[in-house]
């Protein structure tokens, strides 16, 4: 279980999030929704080791993993898909894959069962990553996290500069990766069909803290989306 | 209509890749265009073309007529054609109110103008509490407004926005669209979009691309229904 | 077009009004610059003159900080613009018979011209970052081999002896570098007001857009900026400052050599840099002073130490404080700010 207690911090100029405590068990998919400015990828930075000045708690079943460094935090599997994808431009497409592989141990394959839920990937292999679109880079993205087979799964946005179709693709591909790999999914989207086809569960944040929870279902709500999204 | 800005069978290869194939495309004053397609097909590519950041292999682009192919991209700016880049392009270590100055200035001060005040693009894009924050600091969405904001500084005459609302809220989408809707009254403005809501809302002339080339073209209801559209692009939706 | 460029000018040089941050720096330099003022009452004249020569450098520091912290373009090869300014001033006066000011101007031009014609080629064919740097310190190696060869003129490896000092007559009033006292009020004189000019030019809309070229540059020329004639103006001005500050230390000296402009001192002048604070422009004048100094200390302790400091010195920096001793002092001071909750600005 990915467990997160009183998480605050920011970069430098007050806190960003303030206060977020929230669970995660293996299996489940959770989407964290919020108005822009609420702290979502922030959150997601803190559990990763990305934000330098952090304080609460972040555990990994009996782990703690606030302050330690974010390779540690990668190989005791916490994979994460950043925000504008952060694929290694000047490597193949291959190489992106390998170098997530080796993020899970000294095991240097990519798993066969990742490239399949991604086939274009294969005929791409010897493709620098930079010179793919920008959805092609996304999926990578994701393939890449996955390759480590990690036991919890940070998405910041994987809907971003995608089309229709394949976000549809991966709304449908998540929850089912979640079940079959018994993988955490912690999910930030902005796109709430995305979000709310994927998960099992949604919280809401605002000004940095947890300031809603519910089942996908009650989320569709207009009233409710109006309360936690309108500006 | 005369046409003000025009793309005759533009191509461009990377290293054997296509990204774009004989494009041509044409837009007149104050039109709305969505350019719409898979990933990959070469939406970014062409727009680069247009925003004179991507010299074309071969074709030719006229704004107002004139030839202005191979114009360095200041060059493009100064005309009035403006671009908004994919996934929020500012200035990151200068705070938003910088960022819309640092804006305002280019193009003004090389067409020997008075610089627009930045007082009103801030509250368009709603972002006044922020305006000392450092760019860096804002979230996602609130980067793509900042960079919409700088657009506007340059008194475009043809705005080419990639992505606008990546990264925004439902809600912040239905904004975005309202306001490129409000723009599109005094300029041109041609966006590239995968959120349909957005492109729905916009209900304008769309163009789909596919492998390098124009695929479709009409008003977006007819794309929509457009089986092979449908197909290799839109999914369920 | 006279008209147009001083709308220009009016735009991209307003003055605003000062951030607390702006506020401490100063505080610092007007604290720095009392302590300049009275050296002479209490230091030695040998000290005196080590620091006329530290300002001189501090001047130097300063062309570099202007073009690597405002304009992110790194030059590896600064020296060579210091020593030809230097040297200009040793042919134009020991050689060609001008006077100590037209010296000055031979230095300026030849360097400007240079900066010019070799910064037109490489930036606006896109040379930047590393590959400019690295073409900087070719063009500085070029330089010394020239100067060590063409010995005719130059004087080779000696260099040239018996610069006269800088003598200005205006109306009876007679200004002349021979006296310690003057030539050191003079090398401060020079260096503040220089400090003064880049400050005012950069900490406003000028400074914001070469910020802008720096950090993103495409984004800069897609919103109407020719940002290859942005920087090839920044490269001149460097040049020019440079040469300003290698012609007074040649008067100021009375020779030249030319290890002036060899690898060393265009390392030292990024040290003095970095260890200053990176943009900062006080930051680099001061650690220019304290590093000199403290250089003479070591120095005089054994000559062959000094680059053995200097180089952990900047190892250290370069862990510890990656932006400087300004930054060092700034988080210094936000901390004693917010400890005193009472006298924050509302």
């Amino acid at each position: 279980m990915l467990s997160l207690a009183n998480l605050a911090g920011g970069y430098g100029l007050g806190n960003v999030i303030d206060g977020i405590t929230l669970d995660v068990r293996p299996g489940e998919t959770l989407a964290v929704l919020g108005r822009n400015g609420s702290g979502k990828s922030t959150m997601i930075k803190a559990i990763m080791g990305l934000l330098p000045a952090a304080v609460g708690s972040v555990r990994l079943d009996d782990t703690a993993l606030l302050g330690l460094p974010t390779h540690r935090i990668a190989r005791l599997g916490v994979a994460y898909v950043p925000q504008g994808r952060g694929i290694f431009p000047r490597l193949t497409v291959l190489e992106n894959l390998q170098i997530g592989a080796r993020a899970g141990g000294p095991r240097h394959e990519v798993p066969d069962d990742v490239v399949a839920l991604f086939p274009f990937l294969r005929q791409r292999y010897g493709q620098f990553g930079g010179t793919m679109s920008g959805g092609e880079q996304q999926m990578l993205a994701i393939a890449r996290a996955l390759c480590a087979r990690p036991r919890f799964l940070l998405m910041d946005e994987p809907s971003d500069g995608v089309q229709p179709s394949i976000v549809q693709t991966i709304a449908a591909l998540i929850p089912d990766i979640a079940r079959t790999r018994k993988l955490g999914v912690i999910l930030v989207e902005q796109n709430l069909d995305l979000a709310l086809s994927a998960a099992q569960r949604v919280a809401v944040l605002d000004k940095g803290r947890i300031a809603h929870e519910c089942v996908p279902d009650a989320f569709r709500d207009p009233a409710i989306q109006a309360q936690f999204l309108a500006v | 209509m005369s046409a003000l800005l025009e793309v005759s069978r533009a191509g461009k290869c990377y290293g054997g890749v296509v990204a774009i194939d004989d494009v041509s495309l044409s837009v007149t004053e104050r039109e709305l265009l969505c350019i719409i397609g898979p990933n990959g097909a070469g939406k970014s590519s062409l727009l680069n073309v247009l925003g004179g950041t991507l010299a074309p292999d071969h074709g030719d682009i006229r704004f107002r007529a004139r030839p202005i192919t191979g114009k360095p991209p200041h060059a493009f700016a100064r005309l009035g054609i403006v671009r908004k880049f994919q996934g929020a392009n500012v200035f990151p270590s200068l705070s938003v109110l910088d960022n819309l100055r640092v804006a305002s200035l280019g193009v003004a001060i090389a067409n020997h103008q008075p610089p627009p005040s930045a007082d009103h693009v801030i509250r368009t894009i709603k972002l006044v509490p922020q305006s000392r924050t450092p760019a860096a600091m804002i979230s996602h969405g609130q980067r793509q407004w900042l960079e919409v904001g700088m657009t506007l500084m340059c008194r475009p005459q043809i705005l080419l926005l990639d992505e606008p609302t990546a990264g925004m809220t439902a809600v912040g989408a239905m904004e975005m669209a309202d306001l490129v809707l409000a723009l599109a009254r005094e300029m041109a403005v041609i966006v590239i979009e995968h959120n349909m809501a957005f492109v729905r809302r916009l209900n304008c002339r769309t163009m789909v691309m596919h492998q390098g080339r124009v695929a479709a073209e009409g008003a977006f209801d007819d794309i929509a229904r457009d089986a092979r559209v449908r197909d290799a692009y839109l999914g369920r939706a | 077009m006279g008209g147009a460029a001083l709308a220009a000018c009016r735009l991209l040089f307003a003055q605003g009004p000062l951030t607390p941050q702006e506020r401490l720096a100063v505080t610092i330099a007007l604290a720095a610059l009392a302590v300049l003022l009275c050296a002479p009452a209490v230091g030695s004249a040998y000290t005196i003159s080590q620091l006329r020569d530290a300002l001189l450098l501090a001047l130097f520091a300063l062309s570099l900080d202007y073009l690597w912290g405002r304009a992110h373009t790194l030059v590896l090869g600064q020296a060579l613009f210091f020593g030809v300014g230097a040297y200009a001033m040793a042919i134009a006066t020991t050689k060609l018979g001008w006077s100590t000011g037209a010296g000055i101007g031979l230095g300026i031009a030849v360097a400007v011209a240079l900066a010019i014609s070799s910064g037109y080629f490489l930036l606006f064919a896109g040379v930047r970052l590393h590959f400019f740097a690295i073409l900087t310190m070719a063009m500085s190696l070029i330089a010394y081999q020239v100067i060590v060869s063409w010995s005719s003129v130059t004087g080779g490896d000696v260099g040239i002896l018996g610069i006269p000092p800088i003598t200005i007559d205006l109306f009876g009033i007679v200004y002349s570098t021979a006296d310690e006292t003057a030539a050191y009020y003079g090398a401060l004189a020079v260096t503040s007001l220089m400090l003064l000019a880049l400050w005012l030019a950069c900490r406003g809309p000028y400074g914001h857009v070469l910020d802008a070229i720096g950090t993103n540059e495409m984004r800069a020329r897609t919103l109407g900026y020719n940002t290859s004639l942005h920087l090839l103006i920044a490269f001149a001005v460097a040049a020019a400052i440079a040469a300003l500050a290698g012609a007074l230390y040649a008067a100021a000296s009375g020779v030249v050599a030319p290890d002036l402009l060899g690898v060393l001192p265009s390392t030292e002048v990024m040290v003095w840099v970095a260890i200053g604070g990176r943009g900062t422009l006080i930051g680099p004048l001061l650690a220019t002073l304290l590093v000199t100094q403290f250089g003479h200390a070591v120095s005089s302790y054994s000559t062959s130490l000094w680059p053995l400091v200097l180089g952990s010195l900047f190892v250290l920096v370069v862990f510890a404080i990656p932006d400087g001793l300004a930054a060092l002092v700034r988080t210094a001071w936000q901390r004693l700010r917010n400890r005193r909750p009472q006298e924050a600005i509302p």
